[in-house]
């Protein structure tokens, strides 16, 4: 053992104290087929994210008597799901639904997932939708035995569901643990009640431990032995006895990989939930490395659900739907706009970077996306249709209470406010926008959108009537560029979660559970908890 | 020039125009609108002059008075008059800033806009719109370029020539039938508007 190993070990052991005592320090023991790697530390189950599939993953391979260690890169647990409206939509007839007289059962769970008649369903993986639909009831009684707490209101049917299936769990209790405080961010409910149940069963999650390699017993063939993770600069080793899983929450945010399913993603689009977490598809990325496969990539451009969406609140670098960071969120600092919250579309027009109007702004619908990111004839970027503006004036601001001061809009990049058009357009400089929009064009197209507003008849976009001129100096530019929200593909996966390889093969060891799970790709938190379950079982009960 | 512009550096001060607070006259009809300058250096522009242009004739023109319109750094703006086409239809005038006067040199420019000329209203429309039988303030009531807005117990009256229209009523909020009209006399109308489902504040694209 090297002095600089010793060290490292000895301030593992000091982090681990605080955890619990199932997680056992490996020693120096070396790993037959694993080129020597000096283990820091063991598990039987690694987990790799503290997330909506990786906490339930934890506790259920706790009850089950194996030893827990997740590393969570981020300085707080819940990824996605501490920033979620808290809709878990789990049917399948259980207790909360029962009471509500809504008449449901498993087979109705898989018949509606799996519907021909919906870009949603008809894509996924029914295997893997059987389990899921079989595993409904079960995973709503494990939230309430571990503490997680549902407003009784039931909502819906929404998406591929015939039936009222969405209940909303309770925001955590404590604001200044919610990361988003004041927004209904009640998914801050559910991933810290998982949390404290999983570390009170005897899980220990590492924070700001980021994963940065799995490791196989040979890079292409074998048992994944565990992981390599990046803590405080230092590399550390944690073996996994009975498996490691990838609970990692999907790739929206990373260009180069998102960019194998659509090459329009480009880099100027947002994506939703950051700065708190950036789905950065690690988790592919590290299981891929090994030989893992994808499975059902046609549902992520399926053109339904909420793969991509229209920014909601504009003049702010993340304006993602319900999501509001306010002054008092720990994200502020990064996200330093709260943005305006567009209630009416008539209110604005949108244009690209060289001053067009695209398509009807009220339109909600993939037309709209697809629209913003048709080449926009700039000659140096032939992919992506580049940053997406509103345009409004002092009457528009005035019909919808806006105040276009900070901290509501970001000046620096997303934000500008002129007394003309044509001096707004030279105004907007943004990162993504490379090159400075034609004062003329912006001021011819809202004199023919104007003109649109005075006849009542939208001829180049047909968006129903528009209302009201844009005219009344000053003038402002707010940041619109559409939002990149969830993933929908993933790692292969059996229906016990394990990955399965390229050629089909399972790779023993590892398992997959959450966004980058692929061949599932209903919206929102219940295949995450679902699967993350079921790996949380598979991988505690694995003997191999 | 401003600091945050991306323009260049450039001998001749870049002038802009803004025109807002367009009616919809009847034809033949005298009306105003408002009309702005900036320069790009932010300089004051009163007393100068505004011109409107249809085509390349000079049909109105107007001073820029001394203060910026308000909320403005430097917009120096007029009230300018000028007379309706005589036949009713949608005309793309401009607005040009005469550069001769200025003592920097600036660079001449026009900026386009639209009016709609409507016929000569001969009767009064008047439109009730309803929902679960109580009324709906401020909605916007539109048939063609001629638009109002319900007042406080639903009604809007909207002056109109004869001829056929759609009646459109728009509400965030609420969703209404498109109402074909024929107008030969004065008339009342009312229209039953449906309060569209309260969204869930989470009801969409949560995670």
């Amino acid at each position: 053992m090297t002095k600089q190993d010793f060290s490292r070990r000895s301030f593992l052991t000091k982090g681990a104290a605080a955890g619990a005592g199932a997680v056992a320090l490996a020693g120096a023991a070396t790993e037959a087929g694993a080129q020597g790697i000096n283990w820091d530390q063991t598990a039987d189950v690694v987990i790799i994210g503290a997330g909506v599939a990786g906490l339930p993953a934890a506790i259920t391979a706790r009850e089950l008597g194996a030893s827990v260690i997740i590393v969570e890169e981020n300085y707080d647990i819940g990824g996605r799901g501490m920033l979620s409206g808290g809709r878990v939509q789990l049917g399948g007839g259980h207790a909360l639904q029962q009471k509500f007289n809504i008449k449901d059962n498993a087979d109705q769970v898989f018949l509606d997932w799996v519907r021909a008649d919906d870009a949603e369903s008809r894509y996924s993986d029914r295997d893997l939708v059987r389990v899921y639909a079989d595993e409904n009831v079960s995973t709503y009684q494990f939230l309430l035995d571990n503490g997680v707490e549902f407003i009784e209101k039931p909502i819906g049917p929404v998406d591929a569901s015939t039936l009222p299936r969405i209940f909303v769990t309770k925001e955590w209790h404590i604001p200044a643990e919610v990361v988003a405080p004041h927004r209904n961010r009640n998914g801050s409910g559910l991933v810290r009640r998982l949390a404290e149940s999983a570390r009170k069963k005897g899980a220990q999650i590492l924070l700001k431990h980021k994963m940065t390699r799995i490791i196989r017993e040979k890079p292409l063939s074998g048992r994944v032995l565990g992981i390599e993770v990046k803590a405080d600069g230092k590399n550390i080793n944690i073996r996994a006895t009975k498996g490691v899983i990838v609970a990692t929450g999907g790739h929206t945010g990373n260009v180069n990989f998102r960019r194998m399913f659509d090459p329009r993603l480009t880099e100027e689009y947002q994506q939703a939930c950051q700065p708190y977490v950036y789905q950065n598809a690690d988790g592919e990325i590290a299981a891929m490395d090994i030989g893992a496969s994808l499975w059902a990539t046609a549902i992520q451009t399926s053109e339904s659900g909420a793969a991509i969406t229209k920014t909601r609140h504009i003049g702010c670098r993340w304006g993602y739907a319900s999501l509001v960071y306010e002054t008092d969120s720990q994200m502020f600092p990064q996200a330093k706009a709260t943005g305006l919250t567009v209630k009416d579309w008539q209110n604005l027009i949108m244009v690209n970077q060289f001053g067009q109007r695209f398509w009807n702004e009220a339109d909600d619908s993939y037309k709209f996306f697809n629209a913003a990111m048709a080449y926009s004839g700039d000659k140096n970027k032939l992919n992506g249709g580049g940053p997406i503006w509103a345009i409004f004036d002092a009457d528009g601001a005035a019909r919808e209470k806006w105040n276009t001061k900070p901290p509501n809009v970001d000046p620096d990049g997303w934000f500008y406010s002129a007394d003309t058009l044509s001096e707004l357009a030279g105004r907007i400089k943004s990162q993504y926008q490379k090159q400075p929009m034609p004062g003329a064009a912006l001021t011819e197209t809202v004199a023919r959108y104007n003109s649109f507003v005075a006849e009542g008849v939208d001829k180049d976009f047909k968006k129903k009537t528009p209302m009201h001129k844009i005219e009344k100096p000053p003038f402002y530019a707010a940041w619109a560029t559409p939002i990149l929200h969830d993933t929908l593909t993933g790692l292969r996966t059996n229906t016990s979660t394990e990955v399965i390889d390229m050629r089909g093969e399972v790779i023993s060891n590892l398992y997959c559970a959450c966004e980058s799970q692929g061949g599932y790709a209903q919206h929102g938190l219940a295949r995450c908890l679902v699967f993350g379950r079921i790996a949380g079982r598979t991988a505690a009960k694995n003997t191999a | 020039m401003t600091a945050d512009t991306l323009e260049k550096e450039d001998t001749l001060h870049q002038m802009s125009l803004a025109v807002w607070d367009i009616p919809t006259p009847a034809a033949g009809e005298q009306f105003s609108i408002k009309v702005g300058a900036r320069s790009s250096t932010g300089c004051a522009l009163g007393a100068r002059r505004i011109e409107l242009l249809d085509g390349e004739a000079v049909v109105a023109a107007g001073h820029l008075g001394d203060a910026p319109w308000p909320g403005t750094d430097a917009l120096f703006w007029a009230e300018v008059e000028l007379r309706a086409p005589d036949k009713p239809g949608s005309v793309m005038l401009a607005a040009r800033f005469d550069v001769v006067e200025l003592d920097e040199p600036h660079a001449g420019v026009s900026s386009p806009f639209n009016v709609s000329v409507v016929a000569k209203p001969e009767h009064t429309l008047t439109v009730k719109v309803v929902a679960d039988g109580m009324p709906v303030e401020e909605a916007i009531v539109r048939l063609g370029p001629t638009r109002a807005s319900t007042d406080a117990s639903g009604v809007a009256a909207v002056k109109l020539a004869k001829g056929r229209y759609e009646l459109v009523v728009w509400k965030a909020g609420y969703d209404t039938p498109v109402t074909p009209l024929r107008i030969d006399a004065d008339a009342s109308v009312q229209i039953d508007a449906r309060v569209m489902p309260q969204a869930d504040p989470d009801a969409v694209w949560t995670a």
